[in-house]
């Protein structure tokens, strides 16, 4: 896979994991809420689950997308 | 009991320059590879930072995970976290510490004559300030979190940081001054030759 796809599919990953958590809780509460009481399981418990994988989500997408970046600049500036 | 000859000059000469050609080259290499992994690992600390601190633990208040709150648990994941990646910063900058010394010993001495001592003070000299200049970023990064967990912690954490940091500056100053010793001392027999 191309580098730049890599990258795409990342950014796209962590935006819609920021936007849920962020823009949704913040200025849509209501249809943040009508996720979690959709399903069958108790809110807090779905709540906890939901947050801590959103936190290793955005952690490891962030990461990688600058692993990527890094690696690439380092391997160009050696080239150069 | 036959005793070792010393070298003689032409053989010390050259055996001081392959010590120089060698500590010269692997000091670049291992700079180069090492600068990468200590620029991801602190932009890992940071954003998981501002992750945390930022989105996840606001979002997390209200919120209990069979009786115990979620953003004491996050706080812990994330502390956990953080020191992963500060331990993983300082075994890289160790690296690239004792690479810098290695060139700084190159540069600043005289060229082919680079002895393992002189190595030793820059490398001592080197991680003792970086390590005090790392540590307490790093702090920073932690003391929130300490204070989260307990109010004095952060406190503790801090006292314990700054007696390390005069011991570690100490070392360092120690190490600068014995080559600064040395230097003068060859200075001042080469001034006394001339006389």
């Amino acid at each position: 896979m191309k580098l730049s796809i890599k990258i795409a599919l990342l950014t796209a990953i962590l935006a819609a994991d920021l936007t849920f958590f962020l823009f949704f809780r913040t200025y849509l509460p209501q249809q943040y809420n009508l996720v979690f009481h959709s399903l069958p399981w108790s809110d807090n418990l779905e709540k906890t689950v939901a947050v801590i994988i959103g936190l290793a989500t955005a952690l490891l997408t962030a990461l990688s997308i600058s692993n990527l970046i890094v690696k690439r600049l380092f391997k160009s500036l050696e080239r150069g | 009991m036959s005793e070792a000859k010393p070298p003689s000059k032409p053989e010390k000469t050259a055996s001081s320059k392959t010590y120089y050609e060698k500590v010269n080259k692997e000091s670049r290499a291992t700079l180069v590879s090492s600068i990468p992994s200590i620029t991801v690992g602190v932009v890992a600390s940071i954003l998981l930072w501002l992750f945390g601190n930022l989105i996840f633990i606001p979002i997390a208040e209200g919120i209990e995970w069979f009786g115990y709150p979620l953003p004491q648990i996050l706080t812990f994941i994330i502390l956990v976290g953080l020191a992963v990646f500060v331990l993983r910063i300082l075994v890289d900058v160790r690296r690239a510490v004792d690479a810098l010394a290695g060139l700084a010993a190159c540069e600043i001495g005289a060229p082919s004559d680079v002895t393992p001592t002189e190595v030793d003070h820059y490398k001592t000299a080197m991680r003792g300030i970086l390590y005090v200049i790392i540590i307490s970023l790093a702090f920073l990064l932690f003391s929130d979190y300490l204070a989260r967990i307990h109010p004095a912690l952060s406190g503790v954490v801090l006292i314990a940081i700054v007696v390390w940091g005069i011991f570690e500056i100490w070392r360092a100053v120690k190490a600068v001054s014995k080559e600064i010793r040395r230097y003068s001392a060859e200075w001042a027999g080469k001034a006394l030759k001339v006389e």
